[in-house]
């Protein structure tokens, strides 16, 4: 398994390529919308981007969700209470995707908007425990970020700044799985950590 | 905790919204062109005639060149944010989406600057100028210059009677933190609402960190109309490196 983290240091904006090379199938979350260096690091796996997801619907930059499904044809992934005027398939807690022996399953994690998921990214060498948690904007820089401009959309939750305090970053899921058991903590707007 | 401390705490230093982000935000749920779409649509240089005929119509000219190259010479009515720093944000922070944009790049840089722009949806791009400035040779009546400071000139000209009004575009916990004395603040983000409280007539001198947005505020005060508009050369950095004291407030 691959995992790239892409940083845009005009935006802040870190986006990621995960490659199951082996099942031949990608997948990119939070892309920026020049979407060339995904699709061409893909290509050189030997892996086309089946799949496509976003954190949250971000206010700070345009995602390059619909120009990966144009392009490469691929699937688009959003929280389940997500609402867009494009199909996509709503990511309710614990929904996953496969890409072959990589598993990349959604936790809920409203807070910095109603609709944020982060996605924990399991690989058959890393076991039980994942191996990376993409959290979008949910963290920042080792803390919980502040929420972001939520817009009243048409039939979207109100988007209350601080309406759930149920994940902290100290425990990912009710089973007590420790942060320390994941190896990456992996945010849209900062590098990622080790 | 109560509900409402913990409202407070995740609140509080919160950055200010800036005016592109709702655009952006209900973007990311609609259908919309592609980048390449839209690029495809809006690589095309102008002629000058032709831009200028967009400029009178009420387009936006963006001129994306470094501090340095502007102040030497640009095209009147030009807004100077420079690529090599925040473009897009301050893009989107200072631009009307909803209104056309003319870029002026250096040589080579044309695509560069329309594509960051398409990375915050800002799809109304109407060309460039090809050549950059050299098209302006024919046209010198179009072409201002800008004034510019160094801190020791600065340093002797607020020493003298009468000294200039001082505008830093910081924000205002970086002028809290530390700035030259006697400092209007007004944040870059706000000062387009906030120009009216800044006396016309009176000899001004804008700064920030390292001078990437005192050149984007200085250039919008020269489009509003105002002239006696000058630029601290390498913001207060170059002041404080320059030995010149600043004041601050307690946090």
């Amino acid at each position: 398994m691959l995992l790239k983290q892409y940083y845009l240091g005009c935006l802040a904006h870190a986006s990621y390529l995960i490659a199951a090379e082996a099942s031949g199938q990608a997948a990119v979350v939070d892309p920026q919308r020049d979407v060339g260096q995904y699709v061409e690091d893909a290509a050189r796996l030997g892996c086309w981007i089946g799949h496509v997801f976003l954190t949250h619907l971000y206010a700070d930059f345009v995602a390059g969700h619909l120009e990966l499904r144009d392009r490469e044809g691929a699937r688009i992934y959003l929280g389940a209470g997500a609402r867009a005027e494009y199909p996509f398939v709503p990511m309710a807690d614990g929904a996953a995707v496969r890409l072959g022996t990589v598993r990349l399953e959604v936790l809920q994690t409203p807070g910095h908007s109603p609709e944020s998921i982060s996605i924990l990214v399991y690989d058959s060498a890393s076991g039980s425990n994942p191996y990376a948690v993409l959290t979008g904007t949910r963290c920042s820089s080792a803390t919980s970020a502040g929420p972001t401009y939520a817009p009243r959309l048409a039939g979207a939750p109100s988007g209350s700044p601080a309406c759930c305090t149920t994940r902290c970053i100290r425990s990912w899921r009710p089973c007590g799985t420790r942060r320390s058991c994941i190896r990456r903590t992996a945010t849209a707007h900062c590098a990622a950590r080790t | 905790m109560s509900r409402e401390r913990f409202i407070d705490i995740v609140t509080a230093d919160q950055p200010d919204t800036l005016a592109y982000f709702t655009y952006d935000a209900v973007l990311n749920a609609r259908e919309r062109p592609t980048l390449e779409q839209a690029l495809e649509r809006e690589l095309a240089p102008p002629t000058l005639a032709r831009l200028r005929e967009l400029v009178d119509a009420g387009a936006q000219l963006v001129d994306t060149r470094d501090p340095p190259g502007f102040a030497g010479a640009h095209m009147r009515g030009a807004v100077n944010i420079g690529l090599d720093g925040s473009y897009a944000t301050w893009c989107g922070t200072i631009l009307d989406h909803e209104r056309p944009v003319v870029l002026i790049a250096e040589p080579g840089r044309e695509v560069e600057a329309t594509t960051r722009l398409g990375r915050i949806g800002f799809d109304n791009i109407a060309g460039y100028l090809a050549g950059g400035m050299q098209p302006l040779d024919r046209a010198p009546e179009l072409i201002e210059r800008a004034r510019r400071v160094s801190a020791a000139t600065l340093g002797e000209l607020l020493a003298s009677a009468p000294p200039p009004l001082m505008l830093d575009v910081r924000t205002k916990r970086e002028w809290r933190l530390g700035r030259i004395d006697g400092a209007v603040n007004i944040p870059l983000s706000r000062l387009a609402h906030e120009l009216a409280r800044l006396p016309n007539a009176w000899p001004l001198v804008v700064y920030c960190a390292t001078g990437y947005r005192s050149a984007i505020a200085s250039s919008l005060m020269r489009r509003a109309g105002r002239r006696a508009v000058t630029d601290l050369v390498g913001g207060i950095r170059a002041w404080e490196s320059a030995g010149l004291p600043t004041a601050s407030t307690d946090l």
